[in-house]
């Protein structure tokens, strides 16, 4: 049985990853102004929100940080001014469809960019958490403007083939990605990032509520034919 | 003479006792002129517009939190000087600051007045109570000093708003230039590209990524969440003043771009600014 909201705006919600799980919601038509779910920078301290509904939401200067998120469907969501931040989220059965604005999936809180101690406890727990996960993230219906997905296993991320794809660490190294002159600035940032962040893949997205959606569709397909993006 | 009359009044009961009936009275009489006057005083300095002031602090102690404005006073003024000052009186105009402070002074508004008349307006009581209490409310309406009091509370909110902000804005900038990696951990990869791109646009991600910090501190802090709301965007704040910084707006930004935020429509009037500097060899060419 889910509680259901239904045009409400939700301001100043706050979420101190008091280890609870919130689950069975559904939110039509929301607002969501400043609320921050999940603020911690202990990767052993989350929140978990699971049977979870978003449709036709927006949000201005929301985000997760180390929240568990499992069995939500996003369908819709517009960032009014910064993209949707989770710092160190973990996925499982996370469904995004529909157009969405601005999504960025960073690994950590922005603390671990300054203490790797936080950095390293993330990723052990990333990696744990996702030894037991079938796949994390739908992304195969999504129509977005920008999608970054940092640290989540390439294979654990249902695509669409055509528009997105999987480049891993062997078939990708910093000199190869600096001959490579046809690559436009999207995916080489992509990819330097991936490189600097030692993660075992990544995945390209052209997204396509973007302006240069057909040349990042192209640029996909030269980098499948130059072996450095997986081929479907 | 003198003694047979005082022989008589001595001897004589009926006379005697009219003579003490009448001394009693002239007893009572000025016993109740006293009590009129005791009453009139006490009434007086009850409805003194000097203890307007403490009523004001009173007020503003006992609202939600220290730092707010005194709230105004719920009665409007009824009283005959205000009714004719209102309905505009022919005569020259007077110039109505001077004016004001001539007429506080001629009702003694600078004068101290004792916590105790002020503390009485608190204790329950009847119909001269309330009359009392009106008449007070009504003073601080009036009152310069009243409005000069709320006038300074809400200047120092202003005050602590602002060096709260710009202690908020000073570690935000500090901890990216100690830490220039956070500059790819806080922007997406759109916002890095853009900052690859063009110089320009990297300043401008600078301050972009000292509001996230900023904002991450707030979010971070249940104090912080209680004071500013980041909103950010075209034609918006930077931040939003919550709680006892209700109706501030804040923006970070270098010294150089004070004028153009503070001529900003809608908000940059009345605008709060925290200042940051980015480092000299930023960006990186």
């Amino acid at each position: 049985m889910m509680k259901v909201f239904e045009g409400r705006e939700f301001a100043d919600v706050y979420d101190d990853a008091s280890g609870g799980v919130f689950r069975g919601f559904r939110f039509i038509d929301c607002a969501f102004v400043s609320c921050w779910l999940s603020i911690s920078d202990d990767a052993d301290k989350r929140t978990t929100f699971r049977d979870v509904e978003l449709v036709g939401a927006s949000h201005i200067n929301c985000g997760l940080n180390s929240a568990v998120v499992e069995d939500v469907i996003v369908e819709g969501l517009t960032s009014k001014r910064d993209p949707l931040f989770c710092r160190g989220a973990v996925f499982k059965h996370v469904v995004l469809r529909g157009d969405v604005d601005r999504i960025v999936l960073k690994p950590h809180p922005i603390s671990g960019a300054e203490d790797q101690a936080v950095a390293k406890s993330f990723s052990e727990f990333r990696r744990a958490y996702y030894s037991d996960v079938d796949w994390a993230l739908d992304i195969s219906e999504v129509s977005c403007v920008e999608l970054n997905i940092h640290s989540i296993p390439g294979d654990l991320v249902r695509r669409d083939p055509r528009t997105q794809a999987i480049v891993r660490r062997d078939s990708i190294s910093a000199n190869l990605l600096s001959g490579i002159s046809w690559l436009g600035p999207e995916f080489t940032m992509s990819l330097e990032l991936f490189l600097n962040r030692g993660d075992e893949d990544v995945v390209l997205i052209a997204p396509k509520k973007k302006p240069q959606f057909s040349r990042l569709v192209d640029e996909i397909e030269r980098l499948r034919d130059a072996g450095i993006a997986d081929r479907d | 003479m003198n003694e047979r009359q005082s022989t008589h009044r001595t001897s004589d009961p009926p006379a005697r006792y009219n003579a003490d009936m009448a001394r009693t009275a002239t007893k009572g009489e000025k016993s109740l002129a006293s009590l009129t006057f005791l009453v009139s005083l006490v009434a007086l300095v009850a409805a003194a517009p000097v203890s307007g002031l403490t009523a004001a602090w009173l007020q503003t102690a006992s609202s939600s939190s220290a730092w707010s404005e005194p709230a105004a006073p719920a009665i409007a003024p009824s009283y005959p000087e205000t009714r004719d000052r209102v309905s505009g009186k022919s005569g020259p105009a007077r110039d109505r600051l001077s004016s004001e402070l001539s007429r506080d002074l001629r009702q003694g508004y600078e004068q101290s007045c004792g916590w105790e008349a002020v503390g009485s307006l608190d204790a329950p009581g009847g119909g001269a109570q309330a009359a009392i209490r009106e008449r007070v409310m009504a003073n601080i309406a009036r009152s310069r000093s009243a409005r000069e009091a709320s006038n300074f509370a809400g200047h120092v909110r202003r005050v602590e708003a602002t060096s709260t902000f710009q202690a908020l804005v000073g570690r935000a900038n500090a901890r990216l230039a100690r830490n220039p990696s956070l500059f790819a951990d806080v922007l997406s990869e759109d916002e890095l590209i853009a900052s690859a791109s063009h110089a320009g646009l990297a300043r401008a991600n600078w301050g972009n990524v000292v509001e996230r910090l900023a904002a991450d501190e707030i979010v971070s802090s249940p104090q912080l969440r209680g004071l500013f709301r980041h909103v950010g965007g075209a034609g918006n704040p930077d931040f939003i003043g919550l709680g006892r910084y209700g109706g501030l707006n804040f923006d970070a930004t270098t010294v150089r771009q004070i004028t153009t935020h503070m001529n900003r429509p809608g908000y940059g009037h009345n605008l709060i600014i925290g200042t940051y500097s980015r480092p000299g060899w930023f960006p990186l060419r």
